[in-house]
């Protein structure tokens, strides 16, 4: 008889955000991916506050345009889309593929490997993650990355997306999700060992220099051919 | 240089990253695992690239601040309330000011988190009124017209988005013993079903003296989904009737509020149902997949949790959760029905 030393129910009961929404299964199923939408907004404004207006837009957006989603499809990835032409259109006119063009990615370092000496050093063999002080850095780093590489890289590492989901998502073909998923990942790990360096972490002696500026290809091409000889 | 390419068609870090992210195409699959253990340098990238991610999850992973939650939750309230026609028409523009309320009323929360219940009190009776004028203005609209379709339940909702947001300042009270969620229930109803307690009610009639303490309707499901599921063959009527209630007991959740836990047998299944009131454990923030159904009903939730199958969801707001030895589809479709 274990309920009989339960007290009286408060009056009052607590009504949360989704009081009231309860009879539309939309708007509810919505709802579900507030954090994903709130992760992928506050990356995509680098942390800034226009994040929530980011989410509510959408979630506006997404509640008009109801009637185009095809029950049974993937109602996170019909919604990340709806945020990421929010965000071009609103906050960044003139388009995501700008920034293709300029900054970083046009450093071809960025495309062979990292010396693996340096690498294994800012990984914390117990966490299997990086070494904390270098995790400090990775929100930083994320946020140096140009738009579309940052975003594929949020939506697979962080959303676990597919490859056809982010295609969908970014509104370009599954080629163009891995290259810029691979660019992302290079520069986020040349960064980091940048940072890794500066902090004294990593030695940038004779041995990593050489790695960095002779033995490191310019492409895999090269790196094949090299290794071939 | 042909050989060159012959010798090593797999090293290369786009295929690490393929195999990172599990995009291999499956005939390929063993090919490229068997070289990656074989291949240092493979090795290493992929241990780069796993570092990377589990650094890259855990510090941009974010939660959506309450505040957003609520704001997001009464926008779409509003648009519910308004009814789908005034989305396309001049409303749209009305939800936009009324986003813009809300815009600034955030603004104020972050100012002050004194002033925020009363800010949020005015704005709830501002927004009560406004929504009871849209609504009361859009059925004398189609009762001037000589329209067939009756007003939506706007009038009704729109007290309910008064209390919401008068209660607001409650539930945020509440938040720190909010650890209850929705997935630590799912946890409990598993861990009960795993190993159950005896039961405090044992026939049906007593059913309702846990409706105090679990705030919601408490009855007997009578399954009449199983017909259609083939529990019951046609050639053998009567092996539906070995559907037998088995007892009940309460459950404590938090608040002295608890959910009733109901234990059935299904032709050899142990079923375990839960019925709680979803306003005191709100069915967001899980880790099982949500599915709709039905059209114009709420999701189902389903999954496996420590080998059982697990399904939930909210009908004429009242929670369920069901755990069972059921495959996933059937789970589904009972919870559906419930």
């Amino acid at each position: 008889m274990a309920f009989f030393f339960f007290k009286k129910p408060a009056s009052v009961a607590a009504e949360g955000p989704r009081s009231g929404v309860g009879g539309d299964p939309f708007a509810l199923e919505m709802l579900t991916h507030l954090d994903t939408l709130y992760t992928v907004a506050s990356r995509m404004t680098r942390g800034s506050t226009e994040a929530e207006d980011l989410v509510q837009d959408t979630i506006v957006k997404a509640m008009r345009a109801k009637e185009q989603f095809e029950p049974g499809t993937n109602l996170k990835a019909w919604l990340l889309r709806i945020l990421t032409n929010t965000f071009i259109n609103r906050y960044r006119r003139g388009g995501l593929e700008r920034d293709l063009f300029e900054g970083p990615d046009a450093d071809p370092l960025a495309d062979g490997w990292i010396g693996a000496s340096t690498m294994r050093s800012i990984r914390d063999p117990e966490t299997m993650a990086l070494r904390p002080i270098v995790e400090a850095e990775v929100v930083k780093a994320l946020d140096e990355l140009p738009a579309e590489f940052r975003l594929a890289v949020v939506l697979s590492d962080v959303e676990e997306l597919s490859y056809k989901e982010i295609a969908a998502v970014m509104g370009c073909p599954i080629g163009t999700v891995m290259s810029r998923l691979h660019r992302g990942r290079k520069l986020l790990q040349k960064s980091l060992r940048d940072h890794a360096i500066a902090m004294g972490l990593v030695p940038e002696d004779e041995e990593t220099q050489k790695v960095d500026s002779v033995k490191a290809p310019t492409d895999l091409a090269s790196y094949r051919k090299r290794r071939a000889v | 240089m042909n050989a060159i390419k012959i010798k090593n068609p797999l090293c290369s870090a786009r295929t690490v990253m393929t195999y990172a992210d599990g995009e291999v195409d499956p005939s390929h699959a063993i090919e490229v695992e068997g070289h990656i253990k074989s291949c240092g340098e493979c090795r290493e990238e992929l241990d780069n690239i796993r570092a990377m991610r589990a650094s890259i999850r855990r510090s941009t992973s974010r939660r959506a601040p309450t505040a957003l939650e609520e704001k997001c939750g009464a926008r779409l309230r509003a648009m519910i309330v308004m009814g789908d026609a005034a989305l396309a028409s001049g409303a749209a523009t009305v939800v936009d000011a009324d986003g813009q309320l809300h815009t600034v009323q955030g603004k104020q929360v972050l100012a002050s988190e004194g002033g925020r219940h009363w800010t949020m009190m005015a704005f709830a009776a501002a927004a009560a009124c406004f929504v009871l004028v849209v609504v009361s203005f859009r059925s004398e609209v189609r009762g001037a017209l000589g329209g067939g379709v009756p007003a939506r339940t706007g009038a009704v909702r729109a007290p309910n988005f008064a209390i919401g947001a008068l209660t607001a300042k409650a539930s945020a009270a509440n938040e720190n013993d909010d650890d209850f969620s929705f997935d630590t229930l799912l946890d409990q109803l598993v861990a009960f079903h795993a190993n159950p307690l005896p039961p405090d009610a044992k026939s049906p009639e007593e059913l309702t003296k846990f409706e105090p303490w679990v705030g919601v309707p408490v009855k007997r499901s009578a399954f009449s989904v199983l017909r259609s599921m083939g529990f019951c063959p046609t050639d053998r009527p009567e092996s539906c009737r070995s559907t037998s209630f088995a007892g009940a007991r309460i459950h404590p959740m938090r608040d002295a509020r608890g959910a009733a836990a109901l234990q059935y047998r299904v032709q050899g299944h142990r079923l375990t149902v839960y019925i709680f009131d979803p306003r005191l454990v709100p069915m967001v923030h899980t880790h099982l997949r949500s599915r709709i159904v039905q059209q114009q009903q709420a999701p189902v939730y389903a999954g496996r949790m420590r080998g059982f199958s697990v399904a939930a969801a909210e009908r004429s707001g009242v929670g369920y959760a069901l755990a069972s030895d059921l495959d996933e589809d059937k789970s589904i479709q009972m919870v559906a029905s419930f």
